[in-house]
Parts: structure tokens; C-alpha cells; sequence
């Protein structure tokens, strides 16, 4: 009992702590990349704290869901960080878990979407439009994916599906170079950063957002991107906590970096541009899933 | 027990009656008062009824002789019995609960309708709920049936009672003509299990098809069609997203939450107590599940209408309930009976939760209806300030039928994808569709609830001096609201309310007794989904309220909406509702042009055909099995015709 709450504080702390200074080290890398010699990897903390100093801003309409919309959104992202294993695996595990994880992810963009819309401005409107026509994809990716795994590994206990065990299909390896490439995706990194867009739409989604709000709005976004990661991460990954508890921040940190150096070369496509490459991908999923069913 | 409860399920009876009787004479406001608080009143002794039943698992029969009253009566209809077991205490339920809020919010809301037709709008309403009650409480399939068709009679009145309206008549007419086809279907299913029994007993107790024997398959496959037609599934839905949006609101609340209910109730009956389920009907009824979740899902969210929006996502929910019945069927036949168990339990639990906050989102697009006029989502705008209620009942349904954990939506949904997961296979394949379709319900809702009520208010004539709704209409959606925050957060009330409808099917009974013993299976499961919910909460809440301690410090700025310098009227900005989505539209191009495809070749070529196959099937006419395929062959391009009539 004592061994697990410790176990969820760790993961709680890791994460919270860790998600920022990833993203710090993605810039790092980004700047290495365009022969910039960039921030030190502690920039990123030191934005957020500066933006939790700040006042917040209230654009006087439905303030209600328009200033709860960052706040939920944490909320529930944060709520996803006491079902997955971190650093060591998840204590709180029962049946049906994984759906219950998928299903707060989408409701914590949900409920920042929801927050963004109601800022009124119409450029937050395009944003987050954008963004809910990229994520109903998503989730069909999403759930091709889950049907595969589900299927390879036969539990819906994300402690028993992570990570797999041999002996491993061909869809199940087809399937999680699938996830690693949604992952991406559903970050919103570079090519697919449509919601924000900072060239075209100024901030779009987050646009009427200042201050507090703000600041908590990047921080989620960076234990998003921490848990997607995770996620990808945990089927490769065995439970046992020695090996975990080194391999686990390594691999964290080198996906990220390579998730930041293709980033760093990519450009942002048009929305319909991205949403056919999504739609792709779901067919490769959907073959993918039919082949799982199969057997193959 | 008292006499009192022994014949409480009279009471709603009689009141509903002498409620039709007495709008029969009275006409105008009056009447809709009158009716309103009888039909009020039947609804309270109809929940005190089905409590009653489910909780304390009493059984109510009668039986009355009806030759003995008069001779003309004869046949089946000679027996009257009512026959009230726990799962007919459960739909009994449901009607009870949106029936008794339904009619507080038509006390009001019937001002907005000009006096000329209320007498009539109010005799169909009684008569209406009266005969949902009694489809679900007789015992016999004639009576079922007779009763099945007074409700389509009357439902069909509701929602085309304003004579001068032509889009409402054209509503009504497309409604009852296509549920009427549905009911002679389940007509000729009944002659067939008269024929294959070679007698007229047609009481539920007596009726087992055998589902191998061909006869028997197609007397399962006619009450199938039948029941499907009337719960709009998809080849058969096209009457739904005309008739509820014509209808006043609450008699869609009621269509929706209710009505397109009751054919589910026949189903389980029909599939797990008149014949035992067999693999082939589970497919087929999960695979018409998903066509209609993802049909229902995807024309949805191009919706610009709000009642419409709200009538297609009525369409993508009932897929979710088929589709669990489907997979129970499928899973109860492969002898999984856990897992089945828990399909059926979600499937139930599903039900009641649509009707909850379908209901809910119906009674706010009315009382957006009442207070503005207009139900176009391009117009509408920013009513979040001026109906805050209103708003925040639209808010919390919309979340619920997103499935937004842990409020019920996701609670149900839940249960249905670990069955759909767990099963592999078909199941599964129908479980990642449903998965997608719920984001484009997200979608659907964001949208919904989004240009209603939050965005920026346009400046036309429909915006300006708008009142909350009165209290007679705020107090049934806000109450609704609480049930689905209540029956998310502790799931064991619904556990408590349907366990008992389902635990007497089949070998269920036994897997219960079993599991009990063992505990392992499905208490166990059901056990930690039971308090999981509030866990989930905790882990949600402890943050945010966290959060907002923090970040409430009074060092705040105020400042306008930015529109990139320049300074313009901000009513002037706006995004209309049928720019939503317009990119995603375009790439399910695919679905939306197959689908038109599909009514040319309908709506252009069948009539050729047919009169072709009219003609020279015309000498065969006194081969009397001929006609009989010919007559069905005919309803069943009628039915996919009249998909397609437009006013």
C-alpha cells in the first residue's frame, strides 16, 4: 500500500516536473539544428513561471467556460497521469482502463476547445474547428490502433497490454509505428500545428488566452506531449521497476529529441493537406485492423 | 400489501383517460392545462408503479375477459391481460420520468402556439403516453400491436397538429406512412407465428420460435423490419429527422427519449424470450447498428438546424443501443455469458442515459425555441448571458452525450466498448467505429452547443431582447441535468434498476448466482466501476479546485476581443454554423456523395423497375404466395423510397 502511493506521488512529480524541461531540450536541439546555439534547457520553465506571474485577462463575455477551459483541461490531463506508468508502473489499474484513458484525453481537448470558442473571437473559432476535424481522425486512428493491441495482447488492463509480450504479430509492429506517428500528430507538431498557427491565424485556439491562463495552457500542453510519449513508450518498456526507472527517462528523452529534429524540418501543411494524410494513415489502420482480426 | 399498490397500475390508466375525455369537450388553452396536469399526475403513479416493480421486484398481472363484457369480441382480442414483470417496470420507468417532465414543461410552453388547434394537440398528447404505457405493459402481441399503432396514430398528430403548416403536415405524412409499413410488418410476423403454431395463442408466454426453422426466421426477421422502421434505423430512418423537429419539443423529447425506446424493449423480448439468440442475429443487428451510428454521426455534424442536429445524433445513440444488443446476442450465443451480461447491462444503461440527456437538449432547444424563435444555428448566438439556465442545462447534457467522463454518457459507453473489446472479432471491428463516431458526436456537440450559446450574438432582430424561459420549463432540464450527473457518479442506481429487468433472461440468472458466489466476473467488475467514478472525480476536482484558488487572485485585466487592430462592430464578426467543419466535410466527401448516389439510383430507377416487374408479374395474380412476396417486395421499396420525400 505504502509502496504505491509513493509510486503515484513519483509519477505525479516526474511528470510535472520532467514535461517542461523536454521541451526545453527539444528547443535545444531545434536550435542546434538551424546552427543557433538557443536557450538554455530551462527556458521553458522559466517562460511558464514568468506567465504565472502575470495577471490574467477576461474579454468580458461568457467568462465562465472561457476561463475553465484551461483549467479543466489540466485537470483531466493530469487525472491521466495516475492510470499510465511513468516511472515505475501504475498502482490504480482495472478493467477498461485504457478506454477511460483515450476517453480523458479527448475530453480534455475537448473542454479546451470548448474554453477557446467561447473566448468569441473568430480566429480561436477557425483554430479550434481545425482542431476538432483533425482530432475526429485521431480518434479513428486511435481506435484502429487500440483494436489492434487489444487484440495481439487480449486484456483491456493497461498494466497486462504494456508492454506486449512476445510472441509479436506483424500488425501489432505495423500498429505501434502507427501510434508513434499519431502521437506526433496529436501534439500538434509542426506540420500539423494547424489550431495555433501562429503565421496565419496568431494563436488561433489559444489566441485570447494571457497571463495565468496561458501559462497553464502551455504547461498541459507539455504533459500532453509527455504522456503520448509515454503511451508509445510503455509497449516497449518492461514493468520491472530497476530497468524502468533508467530506460524510461532515456527513451523519453530520445524520442522527444527526434520528434524535435523532425520538427525542425518540416513546415506547416494546409489543413486539408494534413487531414488527407490522417485519412491515409486511418486506411493503413483500418487494413491493418481487418489483417489483426484475421489473424495475421 | 394495500389494495392501493396491488391496482396502482390502473391509476395512470384511468387519469389519462379521463384526461382524453375531457379535452375531447374542452378546447383551447384550457385543454392544454387540463392535460398537462393529468398526464402529470399518471406519470408520478407510472414512477411509483415501476419503482415498485424494480425495486421490490413485484410483479403485477390482471387479466380480463372481454367476450363476457360483450359478444361482438372475439379471438385474440377476447383476453385483455396486462402482464407487468421487471423489464416492462423498466420502460415503464423511462416513460414515467421524461413523460412527468415533459408535461410540467408543456404547461408553459404551449403559449407559443396559437389557440386554434390545442384541443386536439392536447387530446393526442394523453392519448399518446397512454399508449406507450399499455404497448409496454400488455402481455399479448395483438394487443401489443393494437396499441403500438395508436401510438404511431397519435405521435403522428403531435407532430403535425398545425393543420396550416405544410412542412409539419409533410413531417406527419412521411412519418406515418413509413411506421405504418412497419407495424404490417410486425402484423405478418404475428400470422406467421399464428401459422406456425397452428393456434391463436399469442401471449408472451407462450410464444417460442424456433430462429432455424425457416418460418421461424422470417417471422423474427418481419418483427425485426417492423421494429426497426420505428426506432429509425438507418435504411429506414428518413422519417425521424423531419418528424421530431416539427413536433413541439417536448413531444420530441418524448419521441426521442421514449418512443423510439420501445421498439428495443420488443427486441429483447423478441430476441432473448421468444426464441434463444443465435449468432446470425446478433451480426446482423450489430451490423445495422453501426451503419446507423455512423450515418447518424456523419449527417449530424452538418447539421445547421438545431432540432435536426439533435434528431440525427437520436439516430447515431440508438445505433449505440442496437449495436450492444447486437453484441450481446452475439456474445450470449457463444455462451460468454459474463460478457453478455455486461453488453446487455450497457446497452439498458445506455438507454436510460439517452433518454436523460436527449431529453434534456431537447426541452433547451425549445426553450431557445420560446425565447428567440428560431431553431437556425447561423442566426443564433450568445444566449449564454441572457438564458444562463438554459445554458447551463445545454452544457452539462452536451457533455454527457459526448461522454465526458464521469458523467453518465461515458459511464454507459464504457460498459458497451469493454464488452465490444473484450469480444474480438466482429464486435470489436464495430467497437473502433463506434470509438470514431463518438469524437464526431464531440464534434456534433461543441458545435451545438458552441453557435447557440456562446458565440458572439449577430445583430438581427432574433437576438435582441431575449428573457430566460420560464421557471415551469428551466425546473425539468435543470432536474434532468442532475440525473445525469447522479447516474454517471454513482452507476450503482442504475446497476440496482436494471440488474433486476435483466437477471431473468436465459442463463443469465444463473452467471449471477454464480458470481456471487465466486466473486469474480461481473461483480467484481461492476463492483469497481461502481466507486471508480468518484475516484475519477476526486482525481479531476482536486487539481482543478487547486487551480482555481490560484489563479482567482483579484490582479486581473479586462480588454476586448482582438480583431487584429482594427476596430470593428465585433457583432459584425461571425462564424455561421455551416462553416463548421466544411474541411472534414470534404473528405468524406465519399460517404456524403455515395449516399446521394444512392438516391439517384433510388429515387430514379426503382419506380421503372418496379412498374416493369409490376406488369409482367400482373397474369400471376390469383397465386396467392406470389402476391404475398410481391406485397413485400413493395413495402420495402416503399419504405426506402420514402426516405427521400421532401416537402
Amino acid at each position: 500500500m505504502m509502496n504505491e502511493v509513493v509510486y503515484l506521488i513519483a509519477n505525479m512529480c516526474f511528470a510535472l516536473i520532467m514535461a517542461p524541461l523536454i521541451d526545453g531540450i527539444e528547443r535545444k536541439v531545434k536550435a542546434r539544428i538551424q546552427n543557433r546555439r538557443g536557450p538554455s534547457i530551462f527556458q521553458t520553465w522559466y517562460d511558464l513561471v514568468k506567465m504565472f506571474r502575470k495577471p490574467s485577462g477576461i474579454t468580458g463575455r461568457p467568462a465562465a467556460l472561457y476561463k475553465l477551459g484551461p483549467l479543466l483541461y489540466f485537470s483531466y490531463l493530469s487525472a491521466i497521469l495516475l492510470l499510465i506508468p511513468l516511472l515505475f508502473y501504475s498502482p490504480l489499474s482495472f478493467i477498461g482502463d485504457i478506454i477511460l484513458v483515450i476517453y480523458l484525453l479527448a475530453s480534455s481537448r475537448i473542454f479546451l476547445l470548448l474554453g477557446s470558442i467561447s473566448s468569441t473571437n473568430p480566429y480561436s473559432i477557425v483554430g479550434s474547428n481545425r482542431e476538432i476535424s483533425l482530432s475526429i481522425f485521431e480518434e479513428l486512428a486511435i481506435a484502429e490502433i487500440l483494436g489492434i493491441i487489444i487484440l495481439s495482447t487480449n486484456s483491456l488492463l493497461i498494466n497486462n497490454i504494456f508492454p506486449a509480450v512476445p510472441p509479436v504479430k506483424a500488425t501489432l509492429i505495423l500498429a505501434l509505428i502507427l501510434l508513434g506517428i499519431i502521437s506526433y500528430i496529436a501534439n500538434q507538431r509542426l506540420p500539423f500545428e494547424l489550431g495555433e498557427a501562429e503565421p496565419e491565424l496568431s494563436g488561433g485556439s489559444v489566441l485570447e488566452y494571457t497571463g495565468k491562463e496561458l501559462g497553464l495552457f502551455y504547461y498541459s500542453h507539455y504533459i500532453r506531449r509527455l504522456i503520448y510519449i509515454s503511451i508509445f513508450l510503455d509497449i516497449f518498456i518492461p514493468q520491472t521497476i530497476l530497468i524502468r526507472i533508467w530506460l524510461y527517462p532515456i527513451c523519453l528523452i530520445l524520442v522527444s529529441m527526434f520528434f524535435g529534429i523532425v520538427e525542425a524540418l518540416m513546415g506547416r501543411f494546409r489543413l486539408d493537406q494534413a487531414l488527407s494524410f490522417l485519412k491515409k494513415t486511418t486506411l493503413i489502420g483500418g487494413v491493418l485492423l481487418i489483417a489483426a482480426v484475421i489473424g495475421i | 400489501m394495500l389494495p392501493i399498490i396491488t391496482q396502482i397500475f390502473f391509476y395512470p390508466i384511468f387519469i389519462l383517460l379521463l384526461s382524453i375525455l375531457t379535452t375531447f369537450f374542452i378546447k383551447g388553452r384550457l385543454a392544454v392545462k387540463i392535460s398537462s396536469i393529468l398526464a402529470f399526475i399518471a406519470c408520478v403513479f407510472m414512477l411509483i408503479l415501476s419503482i415498485n416493480v424494480l425495486i421490490y421486484s413485484t410483479t403485477y398481472s390482471y387479466t380480463c375477459v372481454l367476450s363476457s363484457f360483450s359478444p361482438v369480441v372475439s379471438g385474440n382480442f377476447a383476453i385483455f391481460s396486462i402482464y407487468i414483470d421487471n423489464l416492462s417496470g423498466l420502460f415503464v420507468f423511462v416513460i414515467g420520468l421524461i413523460g412527468f417532465l415533459a408535461s410540467i414543461y408543456s404547461y408553459k410552453y404551449m403559449d407559443r402556439y396559437s389557440t386554434e388547434h390545442l384541443g386536439f394537440y392536447s387530446l393526442n398528447y394523453s392519448l399518446f403516453l397512454l399508449s406507450m404505457y399499455m404497448a409496454v405493459i400488455v402481455s399479448d402481441l395483438f394487443w401489443f400491436i393494437v396499441f403500438w399503432e395508436l401510438m404511431t396514430l397519435s405521435s403522428q398528430f403531435l407532430v403535425s397538429f398545425e393543420k396550416e403548416k405544410r412542412k409539419a403536415l409533410w413531417a406527419g405524412y412521411k412519418y406515418f406512412t413509413i411506421t405504418k409499413i412497419g407495424s404490417e410488418f410486425l402484423i405478418v410476423g404475428t400470422l406467421i407465428i399464428i401459422l406456425l403454431f397452428n393456434n391463436y395463442d399469442t401471449s408472451y408466454l407462450s410464444i417460442k420460435i424456433d430462429s432455424l426453422h425457416p418460418l421461424g426466421f422470417l417471422a423474427i426477421l418481419f418483427f425485426f423490419i417492423g421494429l426497426a422502421i420505428k426506432s429509425a434505423i438507418t435504411p429506414f430512418h428518413g422519417w425521424l429527422p423531419d418528424a421530431h423537429p416539427e413536433a413541439p419539443s417536448h413531444v420530441s423529447a418524448l419521441l426521442s427519449g421514449v418512443m423510439i425506446k420501445i421498439p428495443v424493449y420488443m427486441m429483447i423480448r423478441l430476441f432473448y424470450m421468444f426464441s434463444s439468440p443465435s449468432i446470425l442475429w446478433g451480426v446482423i443487428v450489430s451490423t445495422v447498428g453501426v451503419v446507423t451510428i455512423i450515418v447518424g454521426a456523419l449527417y449530424g455534424l452538418i447539421q445547421a438546424d438545431t432540432k435536426r442536429l439533435l434528431a440525427y445524433s437520436s439516430i447515431e445513440q440508438i445505433g449505440y443501443i442496437i449495436l450492444g444488443l447486437g453484441t450481446s446476442i452475439i456474445l450470449y450465443s457463444e455462451k460468454l455469458y459474463v460478457l453478455s451480461l455486461i453488453a446487455l447491462f450497457g446497452t439498458l444503461y445506455h438507454l436510460i442515459n439517452h433518454a436523460l440527456y436527449k431529453s434534456a437538449l431537447f426541452l433547451t432547444a425549445g426553450s431557445v425555441i420560446y425565447s428567440t424563435g428560431s431553431r437556425d444555428m447561423n442566426k443564433l448566438g450568445g444566449l449564454a448571458k441572457s438564458m444562463p439556465y438554459t445554458s447551463i442545462a445545454a452544457l452539462i447534457a452536451s457533455l454527457a452525450i459526448m461522454g465526458i467522463p464521469p458523467l453518465n454518457g461515458f459511464m454507459s459507453k464504457w460498459s458497451l466498448y469493454c464488452s465490444f473489446f473484450s469480444a474480438g472479432g466482429l464486435p470489436l471491428i464495430y467497437g473502433v467505429f463506434a470509438l470514431f463516431a463518438s469524437s464526431v458526436t464531440a464534434g456534433m456537440f461543441i458545435k451545438y452547443y458552441t453557435t447557440v450559446f456562446t458565440r458572439s450574438t449577430r445583430r438581427i432582430k432574433i437576438n435582441e431582447n431575449i428573457k430566460e424561459a420560464p421557471l415551469t420549463m428551466i425546473i425539468p432540464q435543470l432536474f434532468l441535468v442532475l440525473l445525469c450527473i447522479v447516474f454517471g457518479l454513482l452507476p450503482i442506481i442504475p446497476y440496482k434498476i436494471i440488474l433486476p429487468a435483466i437477471s431473468r433472461i436465459g442463463s443469465f440468472e444463473n452467471v449471477l448466482k454464480n458470481t456471487i458466489r465466486v466473486g469474480i466476473g461481473f461483480i467484481k467488475y461492476a463492483e469497481i466501476s461502481m466507486l471508480y467514478p468518484l475516484i475519477l472525480l476526486l482525481a479531476v476536482t482536486i487539481p482543478l479546485l487547486i487551480l482555481v484558488i490560484l489563479m482567482s487572485f483579484p490582479n486581473r485585466i479586462e480588454y476586448d476581443v482582438w480583431t487584429c487592430g482594427s476596430r470593428i462592430d465585433k457583432r459584425l464578426i461571425h462564424y455561421p454554423a455551416h462553416s463548421y467543419f466544411k474541411e472534414f466535410r470534404e473528405n468524406f466527401n465519399e460517404f456524403y456523395d455515395s449516399s446521394s448516389k444512392l438516391y439517384n439510383l433510388f429515387v430514379v430507377r426503382i419506380p421503372r423497375i418496379t412498374q416493369k416487374i409490376l406488369l409482367s408479374i400482373c397474369p400471376k395474380s390469383e397465386d396467392p404466395s406470389c402476391m404475398f412476396t410481391l406485397t413485400i417486395f413493395i413495402l420495402i421499396i416503399i419504405v426506402t423510397l420514402l426516405r427521400w420525400v421532401q416537402p
